[in-house]
Protein backbone atom coordinates (compact mmCIF):
# COMPACT_ATOMS: atom_id res chain seq x y z
CA UNK A 1 0.00 0.00 0.00
CA UNK A 2 2.87 2.58 0.93
CA UNK A 3 3.79 3.71 -2.61
CA UNK A 4 0.17 4.84 -3.49
CA UNK A 5 -0.33 6.25 -0.14
CA UNK A 6 3.11 8.05 -1.01
CA UNK A 7 1.66 9.49 -4.15
CA UNK A 8 -1.14 11.01 -2.36
CA UNK A 9 1.15 12.65 0.11
CA UNK A 10 3.30 14.12 -2.53
CA UNK A 11 0.29 16.03 -3.65
CA UNK A 12 0.81 17.78 0.23
CA UNK A 13 -1.93 15.69 1.64
CA UNK A 14 -1.35 15.91 5.57
CA UNK A 15 -1.48 13.31 7.61
CA UNK A 16 -5.27 14.02 9.27
CA UNK A 17 -6.18 14.35 5.23
CA UNK A 18 -4.76 10.83 4.96
CA UNK A 19 -6.26 9.36 7.77
CA UNK A 20 -9.73 11.05 6.81
CA UNK A 21 -9.52 9.71 3.32
CA UNK A 22 -8.12 5.95 4.39
CA UNK A 23 -11.31 6.20 6.75
CA UNK A 24 -13.54 6.97 3.88
CA UNK A 25 -12.25 4.54 1.51
CA UNK A 26 -10.52 1.46 2.93
CA UNK A 27 -10.17 -0.27 -0.54
CA UNK A 28 -7.53 2.68 -1.30
CA UNK A 29 -5.46 -0.12 0.57
CA UNK A 30 -5.85 -1.98 -2.74
CA UNK A 31 -5.44 0.38 -4.93
CA UNK A 32 -2.03 0.35 -6.60
CA UNK A 33 0.02 3.43 -6.99
CA UNK A 34 0.00 3.33 -11.00
CA UNK A 35 -3.92 3.34 -10.60
CA UNK A 36 -3.66 6.48 -8.26
CA UNK A 37 -1.31 7.91 -10.61
CA UNK A 38 -4.10 7.57 -13.32
CA UNK A 39 -6.50 9.34 -11.63
CA UNK A 40 -4.37 11.99 -10.49
CA UNK A 41 -2.89 12.24 -14.25
CA UNK A 42 -6.94 12.26 -15.09
CA UNK A 43 -7.83 15.42 -13.70
CA UNK A 44 -4.01 17.14 -14.88
CA UNK A 45 -5.45 16.19 -18.09
CA UNK A 46 -8.04 19.16 -17.59
CA UNK A 47 -6.05 21.67 -16.22
CA UNK A 48 -6.32 21.05 -12.19
CA UNK A 49 -3.28 22.00 -10.46
CA UNK A 50 -1.77 20.46 -7.35
CA UNK A 51 -4.13 22.60 -5.55
CA UNK A 52 -7.45 21.53 -7.16
CA UNK A 53 -6.19 17.75 -7.29
CA UNK A 54 -5.47 17.76 -3.46
CA UNK A 55 -8.80 19.35 -2.75
CA UNK A 56 -10.76 17.01 -4.88
CA UNK A 57 -9.22 13.78 -3.67
CA UNK A 58 -9.47 15.10 -0.09
CA UNK A 59 -13.04 15.77 -0.41
CA UNK A 60 -13.76 12.88 -2.77
CA UNK A 61 -11.67 9.67 -1.99
CA UNK A 62 -14.04 7.69 -3.81
CA UNK A 63 -13.12 9.06 -7.44
CA UNK A 64 -10.07 7.59 -6.60
CA UNK A 65 -12.00 4.16 -6.67
CA UNK A 66 -13.80 5.29 -10.28
CA UNK A 67 -13.32 3.51 -13.43
CA UNK A 68 -11.01 6.00 -15.13
CA UNK A 69 -12.82 4.98 -18.45
CA UNK A 70 -15.91 6.49 -16.76
CA UNK A 71 -14.12 9.60 -15.43
CA UNK A 72 -12.80 9.85 -19.27
CA UNK A 73 -16.22 9.25 -20.78
CA UNK A 74 -17.84 11.95 -18.52
CA UNK A 75 -15.20 14.17 -19.63
CA UNK A 76 -16.05 13.87 -22.90
CA UNK A 77 -19.70 14.37 -22.91
CA UNK A 78 -19.52 17.45 -20.83
CA UNK A 79 -16.63 19.41 -23.53
CA UNK A 80 -18.68 17.44 -26.32
CA UNK A 81 -21.66 19.64 -24.82
CA UNK A 82 -20.11 22.57 -23.61
CA UNK A 83 -18.45 23.11 -20.93
CA UNK A 84 -15.55 24.51 -20.32
CA UNK A 85 -13.15 25.14 -17.69
CA UNK A 86 -13.40 21.28 -16.22
CA UNK A 87 -10.80 22.04 -13.59
CA UNK A 88 -12.84 25.03 -11.64
CA UNK A 89 -16.18 22.46 -12.00
CA UNK A 90 -14.55 19.75 -10.46
CA UNK A 91 -12.84 22.21 -7.87
CA UNK A 92 -16.03 23.90 -6.89
CA UNK A 93 -18.03 20.36 -6.36
CA UNK A 94 -15.23 17.56 -6.36
CA UNK A 95 -18.24 14.96 -6.35
CA UNK A 96 -18.92 16.08 -9.74
CA UNK A 97 -16.58 13.60 -10.79
CA UNK A 98 -18.53 10.44 -9.43
CA UNK A 99 -21.64 10.95 -12.13
CA UNK A 100 -21.96 9.06 -14.61
CA UNK A 101 -22.73 10.58 -18.32
CA UNK A 102 -25.99 8.81 -18.35
CA UNK A 103 -26.54 10.93 -15.26
CA UNK A 104 -25.58 14.40 -16.21
CA UNK A 105 -27.63 13.38 -20.08
CA UNK A 106 -30.82 12.83 -17.94
CA UNK A 107 -30.51 15.95 -16.22
CA UNK A 108 -29.59 17.89 -19.67
CA UNK A 109 -32.84 15.97 -21.02
CA UNK A 110 -35.12 16.96 -18.13
CA UNK A 111 -33.95 20.48 -18.33
CA UNK A 112 -34.18 20.84 -22.34
CA UNK A 113 -38.25 18.93 -21.47
CA UNK A 114 -38.33 22.25 -18.79
CA UNK A 115 -37.64 24.58 -21.97
CA UNK A 116 -33.91 25.55 -21.70
CA UNK A 117 -31.66 25.53 -24.29
CA UNK A 118 -28.53 23.19 -23.93
CA UNK A 119 -25.87 26.75 -23.31
CA UNK A 120 -28.32 27.84 -20.34
CA UNK A 121 -28.19 24.60 -18.96
CA UNK A 122 -24.29 24.49 -19.30
CA UNK A 123 -24.20 27.77 -17.34
CA UNK A 124 -26.83 26.34 -14.68
CA UNK A 125 -24.41 23.54 -13.72
CA UNK A 126 -21.24 25.40 -14.23
CA UNK A 127 -22.93 28.08 -11.73
CA UNK A 128 -24.06 25.40 -9.46
CA UNK A 129 -22.45 22.21 -9.79
CA UNK A 130 -24.54 21.11 -6.90
CA UNK A 131 -27.39 21.06 -8.77
CA UNK A 132 -28.01 18.09 -9.99
CA UNK A 133 -28.68 16.21 -7.17
CA UNK A 134 -30.74 19.38 -5.79
CA UNK A 135 -34.61 17.82 -6.00
CA UNK B 1 0.89 -35.18 19.53
CA UNK B 2 -1.66 -34.27 16.94
CA UNK B 3 -3.52 -31.89 19.58
CA UNK B 4 0.01 -30.47 20.60
CA UNK B 5 0.89 -29.63 16.86
CA UNK B 6 -2.05 -27.58 16.30
CA UNK B 7 -2.01 -25.89 19.26
CA UNK B 8 1.66 -24.63 18.28
CA UNK B 9 -0.03 -23.57 15.15
CA UNK B 10 -2.18 -21.70 17.27
CA UNK B 11 -5.50 -23.45 17.35
CA UNK B 12 -7.46 -23.52 20.50
CA UNK B 13 -9.05 -26.54 21.99
CA UNK B 14 -12.31 -25.85 20.49
CA UNK B 15 -10.80 -25.33 17.02
CA UNK B 16 -9.06 -28.63 17.38
CA UNK B 17 -11.82 -30.53 18.14
CA UNK B 18 -14.04 -29.08 15.12
CA UNK B 19 -11.25 -29.48 12.70
CA UNK B 20 -10.69 -33.54 13.87
CA UNK B 21 -14.11 -34.44 13.99
CA UNK B 22 -15.10 -32.59 10.24
CA UNK B 23 -12.18 -34.34 8.94
CA UNK B 24 -13.23 -37.84 10.66
CA UNK B 25 -16.38 -37.44 8.99
CA UNK B 26 -15.44 -36.66 5.84
CA UNK B 27 -12.61 -39.17 5.62
CA UNK B 28 -13.01 -41.76 8.47
CA UNK B 29 -9.40 -41.66 9.80
CA UNK B 30 -6.99 -38.66 11.10
CA UNK B 31 -4.20 -39.72 8.82
CA UNK B 32 -2.77 -37.20 7.05
CA UNK B 33 -4.94 -34.56 8.71
CA UNK B 34 -1.95 -32.65 10.47
CA UNK B 35 0.44 -32.55 6.92
CA UNK B 36 -2.83 -31.28 4.97
CA UNK B 37 -3.35 -28.63 7.77
CA UNK B 38 0.00 -27.56 7.73
CA UNK B 39 0.39 -27.47 4.72
CA UNK B 40 -2.67 -25.48 3.89
CA UNK B 41 -1.56 -23.00 7.25
CA UNK B 42 1.37 -22.30 5.89
CA UNK B 43 0.32 -21.73 2.09
CA UNK B 44 -1.98 -18.83 3.64
CA UNK B 45 0.89 -17.68 5.84
CA UNK B 46 2.86 -17.26 2.19
CA UNK B 47 -0.38 -15.63 0.41
CA UNK B 48 0.06 -12.92 3.19
CA UNK B 49 -2.72 -13.75 5.43
CA UNK B 50 -1.55 -13.14 9.31
CA UNK B 51 -1.60 -16.31 11.48
CA UNK B 52 -5.26 -15.37 13.07
CA UNK B 53 -6.90 -15.32 9.39
CA UNK B 54 -5.09 -18.36 8.47
CA UNK B 55 -6.66 -20.33 11.13
CA UNK B 56 -9.76 -18.85 10.62
CA UNK B 57 -10.19 -19.85 6.78
CA UNK B 58 -9.18 -23.30 8.25
CA UNK B 59 -11.48 -23.33 10.90
CA UNK B 60 -14.43 -22.27 9.23
CA UNK B 61 -14.19 -24.49 6.15
CA UNK B 62 -12.11 -27.19 7.33
CA UNK B 63 -13.26 -29.37 3.98
CA UNK B 64 -10.39 -26.83 2.48
CA UNK B 65 -8.47 -29.96 3.85
CA UNK B 66 -9.66 -32.14 1.30
CA UNK B 67 -7.33 -30.10 -1.24
CA UNK B 68 -3.28 -30.25 -1.26
CA UNK B 69 -1.66 -26.85 -0.81
CA UNK B 70 -0.23 -27.17 -4.31
CA UNK B 71 -4.00 -27.61 -5.14
CA UNK B 72 -4.67 -24.67 -3.31
CA UNK B 73 -1.95 -22.57 -5.22
CA UNK B 74 -3.03 -23.70 -8.26
CA UNK B 75 -6.93 -22.48 -7.71
CA UNK B 76 -5.09 -19.41 -6.51
CA UNK B 77 -2.95 -18.66 -9.80
CA UNK B 78 -6.60 -19.51 -12.01
CA UNK B 79 -8.39 -16.92 -9.77
CA UNK B 80 -5.37 -14.35 -11.10
CA UNK B 81 -5.74 -15.57 -14.24
CA UNK B 82 -9.67 -14.12 -14.63
CA UNK B 83 -8.47 -11.13 -13.71
CA UNK B 84 -7.80 -10.47 -9.98
CA UNK B 85 -5.28 -8.41 -7.73
CA UNK B 86 -3.64 -10.60 -5.01
CA UNK B 87 -5.22 -7.92 -2.38
CA UNK B 88 -8.39 -9.22 -3.95
CA UNK B 89 -7.92 -12.69 -4.09
CA UNK B 90 -6.89 -12.44 0.03
CA UNK B 91 -9.84 -10.52 0.49
CA UNK B 92 -11.98 -12.83 -1.11
CA UNK B 93 -10.84 -15.87 0.92
CA UNK B 94 -10.83 -14.19 4.20
CA UNK B 95 -14.53 -12.99 3.16
CA UNK B 96 -15.31 -16.08 1.58
CA UNK B 97 -13.15 -19.18 1.98
CA UNK B 98 -15.46 -21.68 -0.03
CA UNK B 99 -14.03 -19.50 -2.96
CA UNK B 100 -11.32 -22.12 -2.82
CA UNK B 101 -13.57 -25.44 -3.90
CA UNK B 102 -15.47 -23.22 -6.10
CA UNK B 103 -15.06 -24.96 -9.89
CA UNK B 104 -12.92 -21.86 -12.13
CA UNK B 105 -15.18 -22.42 -15.59
CA UNK B 106 -18.34 -21.60 -13.42
CA UNK B 107 -15.98 -18.73 -11.82
CA UNK B 108 -15.33 -17.64 -15.33
CA UNK B 109 -19.19 -17.87 -16.39
CA UNK B 110 -20.37 -15.96 -13.73
CA UNK B 111 -18.46 -12.98 -14.60
CA UNK B 112 -19.53 -13.23 -18.16
CA UNK B 113 -23.13 -13.55 -17.24
CA UNK B 114 -22.52 -10.26 -15.00
CA UNK B 115 -21.55 -8.66 -17.85
CA UNK B 116 -24.23 -9.62 -20.20
CA UNK B 117 -26.45 -8.46 -18.00
CA UNK B 118 -25.13 -4.20 -17.98
CA UNK B 119 -21.99 -4.38 -15.30
CA UNK B 120 -18.27 -3.82 -16.85
CA UNK B 121 -15.56 -6.42 -16.31
CA UNK B 122 -13.91 -3.81 -13.55
CA UNK B 123 -17.80 -3.36 -11.79
CA UNK B 124 -17.52 -7.55 -12.03
CA UNK B 125 -14.85 -8.09 -10.15
CA UNK B 126 -15.29 -5.06 -7.67
CA UNK B 127 -18.74 -6.67 -6.61
CA UNK B 128 -16.82 -10.60 -6.10
CA UNK B 129 -13.77 -8.81 -4.44
CA UNK B 130 -16.42 -7.27 -1.68
CA UNK B 131 -18.91 -10.01 -1.83
CA UNK B 132 -17.58 -13.28 -3.16
CA UNK B 133 -20.50 -14.95 -2.02
CA UNK B 134 -21.90 -13.74 -5.64
CA UNK B 135 -20.16 -16.58 -7.28
CA UNK B 136 -23.08 -18.79 -5.85
CA UNK B 137 -26.12 -16.87 -6.64
CA UNK B 138 -27.84 -17.74 -9.54
CA UNK B 139 -27.74 -15.43 -12.40
CA UNK B 140 -31.45 -15.12 -12.59
CA UNK B 141 -31.78 -14.58 -8.83
CA UNK B 142 -28.84 -11.38 -9.68
CA UNK B 143 -31.02 -9.97 -12.46
CA UNK B 144 -34.43 -10.44 -10.44
CA UNK B 145 -32.79 -8.40 -7.59
CA UNK B 146 -31.67 -5.68 -9.66
CA UNK B 147 -35.07 -5.53 -11.16
CA UNK B 148 -36.53 -5.39 -8.07
CA UNK B 149 -34.31 -2.49 -7.31
CA UNK B 150 -35.72 -0.81 -10.18
CA UNK B 151 -39.45 -1.42 -9.07
CA UNK B 152 -38.16 0.85 -5.79
CA UNK B 153 -37.98 3.45 -7.62
CA UNK B 154 -34.31 3.20 -9.39
CA UNK B 155 -33.56 3.39 -13.22
CA UNK B 156 -31.44 0.70 -14.45
CA UNK B 157 -28.25 2.22 -15.02
CA UNK B 158 -28.96 3.55 -10.87
CA UNK B 159 -29.10 0.35 -10.08
CA UNK B 160 -26.09 -0.93 -11.78
CA UNK B 161 -24.72 1.80 -10.20
CA UNK B 162 -25.41 1.59 -6.55
CA UNK B 163 -24.70 -2.42 -6.57
CA UNK B 164 -21.40 -1.48 -7.97
CA UNK B 165 -20.79 1.29 -5.44
CA UNK B 166 -22.45 -0.71 -2.41
CA UNK B 167 -22.05 -4.53 -3.40
CA UNK B 168 -22.77 -5.55 0.15
CA UNK B 169 -26.62 -5.11 -0.89
CA UNK B 170 -26.28 -8.26 -2.55
CA UNK B 171 -26.22 -9.85 0.83
CA UNK B 172 -29.19 -7.71 1.68
CA UNK B 173 -33.21 -8.92 0.18
CA UNK B 174 -35.26 -6.80 -1.26
CA UNK B 175 -37.66 -7.26 2.21
CA UNK B 176 -35.22 -5.42 3.71
CA UNK B 177 -34.24 -3.01 1.34
CA UNK B 178 -38.04 -1.59 1.02
CA UNK B 179 -37.92 -1.68 4.85
CA UNK B 180 -34.87 0.49 4.96
CA UNK B 181 -36.55 2.62 2.45
CA UNK B 182 -39.99 2.56 4.42
CA UNK B 183 -37.93 3.34 7.71
CA UNK B 184 -36.27 6.30 6.42
CA UNK B 185 -39.81 7.80 5.33
CA UNK B 186 -40.64 7.43 9.14
CA UNK B 187 -38.08 9.32 10.22
CA UNK B 188 -39.24 12.12 7.70
CA UNK B 189 -37.74 12.41 4.26
CA UNK B 190 -39.98 11.41 1.06
CA UNK B 191 -39.37 8.99 -0.69
CA UNK B 192 -37.99 11.11 -3.37
CA UNK B 193 -35.59 12.15 -1.56
CA UNK B 194 -34.84 8.88 0.21
CA UNK B 195 -34.09 7.60 -3.27
CA UNK B 196 -31.83 10.36 -3.75
CA UNK B 197 -30.23 9.71 -0.51
CA UNK B 198 -29.38 5.72 -1.30
CA UNK B 199 -27.96 6.89 -5.25
CA UNK B 200 -25.87 9.31 -3.68
CA UNK B 201 -24.32 7.15 -0.96
CA UNK B 202 -26.23 3.52 -1.16
CA UNK B 203 -24.28 2.45 1.86
CA UNK B 204 -27.02 4.12 4.24
CA UNK B 205 -28.53 0.93 2.74
CA UNK B 206 -26.53 -1.10 5.55
CA UNK B 207 -27.25 1.30 8.51
CA UNK B 208 -29.13 0.47 11.61
CA UNK B 209 -32.17 2.52 11.35
CA UNK B 210 -32.23 2.95 15.46
CA UNK B 211 -28.39 3.90 14.66
CA UNK B 212 -29.90 6.85 12.16
CA UNK B 213 -31.94 7.97 14.42
CA UNK B 214 -29.54 8.20 17.18
CA UNK B 215 -27.14 10.53 14.47
CA UNK B 216 -30.24 12.75 13.74
CA UNK B 217 -30.32 13.34 17.62
CA UNK B 218 -27.17 13.52 18.40
CA UNK B 219 -26.70 16.13 15.74
CA UNK B 220 -30.08 17.85 17.16
CA UNK B 221 -27.96 18.72 20.15
CA UNK B 222 -25.60 20.75 17.94
CA UNK B 223 -28.19 23.33 17.64
CA UNK B 224 -29.99 21.66 14.23
CA UNK B 225 -34.06 21.83 14.31
CA UNK B 226 -35.18 18.75 12.89
CA UNK B 227 -36.04 20.47 9.76
CA UNK B 228 -32.30 21.55 9.50
CA UNK B 229 -31.69 18.08 9.87
CA UNK B 230 -33.52 16.84 6.87
CA UNK B 231 -32.06 19.52 4.90
CA UNK B 232 -28.68 18.66 5.50
CA UNK B 233 -28.35 14.92 5.42
CA UNK B 234 -30.46 14.38 2.46
CA UNK B 235 -28.00 16.94 0.64
CA UNK B 236 -24.96 15.28 2.78
CA UNK B 237 -26.13 11.55 3.40
CA UNK B 238 -22.67 10.25 4.14
CA UNK B 239 -23.38 12.23 7.32
CA UNK B 240 -24.66 9.16 8.47
CA UNK B 241 -21.22 7.06 7.67
CA UNK B 242 -19.45 9.58 9.96
CA UNK B 243 -19.05 9.33 13.42
CA UNK B 244 -21.08 12.38 15.76
CA UNK B 245 -17.03 12.91 16.62
CA UNK B 246 -16.47 13.83 13.64
CA UNK B 247 -18.91 15.71 12.48
CA UNK B 248 -18.09 17.73 15.50
CA UNK B 249 -14.82 18.07 14.24
CA UNK B 250 -15.26 19.18 10.96
CA UNK B 251 -17.25 21.59 13.01
CA UNK B 252 -14.33 23.09 15.36
CA UNK B 253 -12.31 22.52 11.71
CA UNK B 254 -14.27 24.93 10.09
CA UNK B 255 -14.39 27.44 13.13
CA UNK B 256 -10.20 27.36 13.27
CA UNK B 257 -10.75 29.21 10.18
CA UNK B 258 -12.36 32.49 11.97
CA UNK B 259 -15.99 31.99 12.33
CA UNK B 260 -17.93 31.23 15.46
CA UNK B 261 -20.06 27.90 16.17
CA UNK B 262 -23.29 29.68 15.50
CA UNK B 263 -21.83 31.39 12.43
CA UNK B 264 -20.62 27.54 11.34
CA UNK B 265 -23.99 26.31 12.15
CA UNK B 266 -25.95 28.56 10.36
CA UNK B 267 -23.56 28.47 7.24
CA UNK B 268 -24.06 24.65 7.48
CA UNK B 269 -27.89 24.91 7.42
CA UNK B 270 -27.69 27.05 3.90
CA UNK B 271 -25.06 24.88 2.53
CA UNK B 272 -24.34 21.85 3.87
CA UNK B 273 -22.28 20.74 1.31
CA UNK B 274 -19.87 22.43 3.52
CA UNK B 275 -19.44 19.16 5.31
CA UNK B 276 -17.77 17.34 2.41
CA UNK B 277 -15.32 20.30 1.08
CA UNK B 278 -11.57 20.09 2.57
CA UNK B 279 -10.81 22.79 4.89
CA UNK B 280 -7.73 24.17 2.46
CA UNK B 281 -10.34 24.27 -0.32
CA UNK B 282 -12.59 26.57 2.14
CA UNK B 283 -9.32 28.42 3.43
CA UNK B 284 -7.94 29.59 -0.07
CA UNK B 285 -11.18 30.97 -0.80
CA UNK B 286 -12.10 32.69 2.61
CA UNK B 287 -8.18 34.55 2.78
CA UNK B 288 -9.60 35.93 -0.70
CA UNK B 289 -12.79 37.05 0.13
CA UNK B 290 -10.79 38.56 3.67
CA UNK B 291 -9.03 40.03 1.31
CA UNK B 292 -11.01 42.06 -0.41
CA UNK B 293 -13.66 43.41 2.25
CA UNK B 294 -15.82 40.64 1.84
CA UNK B 295 -15.29 38.94 5.58
CA UNK B 296 -18.55 38.09 5.98
CA UNK B 297 -19.74 36.90 2.45
CA UNK B 298 -19.24 33.08 3.62
CA UNK B 299 -21.48 33.70 7.03
CA UNK B 300 -24.12 35.01 5.04
CA UNK B 301 -24.05 33.57 2.02
CA UNK B 302 -22.09 30.34 2.14
CA UNK B 303 -23.16 29.40 -0.97
CA UNK B 304 -20.86 31.37 -2.83
CA UNK B 305 -18.26 28.67 -1.60
CA UNK B 306 -19.11 27.00 -4.74
CA UNK B 307 -17.58 29.14 -7.08
CA UNK B 308 -13.73 28.92 -7.73
CA UNK B 309 -11.59 31.37 -6.30
CA UNK B 310 -9.61 31.66 -9.89
CA UNK B 311 -12.78 33.08 -10.87
CA UNK B 312 -14.05 35.54 -8.41
CA UNK B 313 -10.20 37.07 -8.70
CA UNK B 314 -10.73 37.30 -12.06
CA UNK B 315 -14.37 38.51 -11.90
CA UNK B 316 -12.47 40.98 -9.01
CA UNK B 317 -9.54 42.21 -11.31
CA UNK B 318 -12.02 42.39 -14.52
CA UNK B 319 -14.14 44.94 -12.66
CA UNK B 320 -11.27 46.70 -11.18
CA UNK B 321 -9.94 47.61 -14.40
CA UNK B 322 -12.95 49.12 -15.73
CA UNK B 323 -13.30 51.19 -12.52
CA UNK B 324 -15.87 49.20 -10.49
CA UNK B 325 -14.52 48.06 -7.40
CA UNK B 326 -16.50 45.19 -5.14
CA UNK B 327 -17.82 45.62 -2.20
CA UNK B 328 -20.20 44.32 -0.18
CA UNK B 329 -23.09 46.20 -1.72
CA UNK B 330 -22.35 44.86 -5.46
CA UNK B 331 -20.61 41.57 -4.84
CA UNK B 332 -23.15 39.25 -6.46
CA UNK B 333 -21.52 40.90 -9.54
CA UNK B 334 -18.44 38.29 -8.91
CA UNK B 335 -21.30 35.46 -9.30
CA UNK B 336 -23.29 36.51 -11.86
CA UNK B 337 -23.45 33.42 -14.83
CA UNK B 338 -21.54 33.31 -17.65
CA UNK B 339 -24.15 34.04 -19.97
CA UNK B 340 -25.16 36.78 -18.67
CA UNK B 341 -22.14 38.54 -17.81
CA UNK B 342 -20.96 37.72 -21.71
CA UNK B 343 -23.57 39.25 -23.07
CA UNK B 344 -23.11 42.89 -20.84
CA UNK B 345 -18.80 42.44 -21.16
CA UNK B 346 -18.41 40.39 -24.19
CA UNK B 347 -15.89 37.83 -21.96
CA UNK B 348 -16.13 34.06 -21.12
CA UNK B 349 -15.19 32.64 -17.59
CA UNK B 350 -12.20 31.25 -19.94
CA UNK B 351 -10.85 34.40 -21.56
CA UNK B 352 -11.18 35.95 -17.76
CA UNK B 353 -9.09 33.46 -16.31
CA UNK B 354 -6.58 33.49 -19.15
CA UNK B 355 -6.04 37.71 -18.50
CA UNK B 356 -6.44 37.50 -14.88
CA UNK B 357 -4.53 34.28 -13.53
CA UNK B 358 -4.84 33.86 -9.98
CA UNK B 359 -1.83 30.78 -9.53
CA UNK B 360 0.32 33.38 -11.37
CA UNK B 361 -0.72 36.09 -9.26
CA UNK B 362 -0.33 34.09 -5.65
CA UNK B 363 3.07 33.26 -6.30
CA UNK B 364 4.32 36.73 -7.47
CA UNK B 365 3.26 38.06 -3.83
CA UNK B 366 4.60 34.35 -2.51
CA UNK B 367 7.87 36.36 -4.26
CA UNK B 368 7.29 39.67 -2.78
CA UNK B 369 6.70 37.98 0.49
Amino acid sequence: MGENVEELFSLGISEEDMKNILEQNSNLFNISSDLVKEKIDILKYVNCDQRHIKNIIVSNPEYLERESSDILKLIKYLKDNGFTLLNLLFDSNPYFLNYDVFEIRDYVNKRIDDGLELDDIVDEVENNPYIIDEV
Amino acid sequence: MLVEKMKELGYTDSDIEKIINQYTAANNTKNNLFKRLEGNYKMLISLGLSRNEAIKITKEFPLLLAYLDTSIEKKIYNIKELGYEMSAIKKMIIAFPQILSLDIANMEKKIEDMKKIGYSNKAVLKITTACPHVFGLNINNIKNMLIKLTELGFKYEEVLKITTKYPEIFGLSIENISKKIDDMITLGYNRLLVIKMIKIYPNILGLNINNMKKKLKDMKKLEYTNKDLLIITSTCPQLFGYTIERIKKRINDIMDLGYSYQEVINMSKKFPQIFGLSIDAIKVKKEFYDSIGLERLFIDYPRNLMQSVELSYARYMFYKSIGIEINKDNFRMLFEDQKRFKKRYNYSNDDLIKMYNYNEEKAKSRTLD
